[in-house]
């Protein structure tokens, strides 16, 4: 996705290419961000500061996965971010599935017409705030690896590089996180399951 | 609808996740796919990783508050460019002042203590104390003037027209009197350590500057 001749530029301390970069990841950086801190402006907060970061440390990026390497500052970012926010009282995700919140519908749950089928719309959203809140409440790791490969659609290998850890702890703990969101589903009255889907 | 079936064990859920996301070895996949076909336990768990990974995979998606590109003066270095070469001459100012006026402290004392040393009489003026005078230079005497007990201070003091005593002192006072104690080594170990606390101390502020900003 991205072109190396902006990193290559951006490494010899060319601010456009760089923001070319940005202009490329900012969404995906973000959306990482805000799944992980579950706060909008504590998201903002860290995307900015990653960007920062990866621009002063581009001399330590080598050939490789640039995504992965700038996704990895993300991370990291995010988890001091977590470290600093225990000490203070968190925002919970549910203010973004409100009504004009953050969040825009998604399509397996947007209804294309929600006053014909008013109760398969607000089911949708209630499962996605159900899901969202069980994400949540999953610990930082797990966490991590969930949003990155079910949310973010990333592969292990790539995972596994954002993460700093071998494939097979991608593998064990997604396994984990994903036990851990269906049991806290079934909690709030969820089953996931989708029949007929294979 | 309810999950009747009994549930796998954490290795086999491990497996099946990984299966959902094409991330098994050829031979493993065919080990699940007919295990898929004949067992209803790992059907339903079947159904519900795919359920949750596709209800991650569409989750609403948060709207983007802004841009995050860089402006130049927020990538503008931080320790470097003019300001460090100036907080170090800083530092190494107030390192040279610290360390000077160490020394001269140190000197000081160390030029009180030899005199000190020559003044006192030796081992063997104890027994001979009429030698003791003749051997001492009128330095010392002025020296060991000034640093009198207390007993001879409190003599003077107790004078209205205080003044040190002048004229050498009859040596059997002198061999009595007690040796004055050392107070330096300690109070030179206190100074070296306040030294060296307010030398880690702006080192860590220049460090926490450049940091800042």
């Amino acid at each position: 996705m991205h072109d190396p001749t902006w990193v290559e530029a951006a490494r010899r301390g060319d601010l456009d290419a760089f923001n070319r970069l940005v202009l490329a990841y900012q969404d995906q950086a973000y959306r990482v961000a805000y799944r992980l801190l579950g706060d909008p402006d504590a998201a903002a907060d860290a995307t900015q500061e990653a960007f920062l970061k990866a621009y002063r440390g581009l001399r330590t990026f080598r050939a490789g996965n640039f995504r992965a390497w700038l996704l990895r500052i993300v991370t990291n970012t995010c988890y001091d971010a977590l470290r600093r926010q225990r000490r203070r009282p968190s925002v919970s995700l549910d203010a973004s599935l409100e009504e004009g919140g953050p969040g825009e519908a998604a399509a397996w749950l947007r209804d294309p017409n929600p006053a014909a089928n008013p109760e398969t719309y607000a089911e949708n959203r209630a499962l996605a705030a159900a899901l969202e809140a069980c994400l949540q409440g999953l610990p930082p790791d797990f966490r991590a690896v969930a949003v990155l490969v079910d949310v973010e659609g990333l592969d292990y290998p790539t995972a596994a590089q954002v993460l700093a850890v071998p494939v097979g702890t991608v593998k064990s703990r997604l396994a984990r996180a994903r036990a851990r969101l269906r049991d806290c589903l079934r909690a709030a009255g969820w089953e996931p399951s989708s029949p007929g889907e294979r | 609808m309810k999950h009747a079936h009994r549930p796998l064990s954490p290795a086999a859920w491990e497996q099946l996740s990984a299966y959902v996301d094409g991330a098994l070895p050829p031979e493993e996949q065919r080990a699940v796919e007919a295990r898929l076909a004949s067992d209803p336990a790992w059907q339903a768990a079947w159904a519900e990783l795919r359920a949750l990974k596709t209800g991650l995979a569409h989750l609403p998606p948060p709207r983007r508050p802004r841009d995050f590109t860089l402006a130049p003066e927020e990538v503008r270095p931080r320790v470097r460019g003019w300001r460090w070469p100036w907080a170090w001459a800083g530092l190494a100012a107030a390192a040279v002042g610290l360390l000077a006026w160490l020394v001269v402290g140190a000197g000081l004392g160390v030029l009180g203590e030899p005199a000190r040393k020559a003044a006192a009489p030796p081992p063997t003026a104890l027994a001979v104390p009429q030698a003791a005078p003749a051997a001492r230079p009128p330095q010392a005497e002025a020296l060991e003037a000034a640093a009198l007990p207390a007993e001879d201070g409190r003599a003077a003091a107790s004078s209205p027209t205080a003044r040190p005593p002048v004229g050498p002192t009859p040596p059997e006072a002198r061999d009595a009197r007690p040796v004055p104690a050392e107070p330096f080594p300690k109070t030179r170990l206190l100074w070296l350590a306040a030294a060296a606390g307010g030398l880690a101390l702006l080192w860590w502020l220049q460090r926490r500057r450049g940091r800042g900003g």
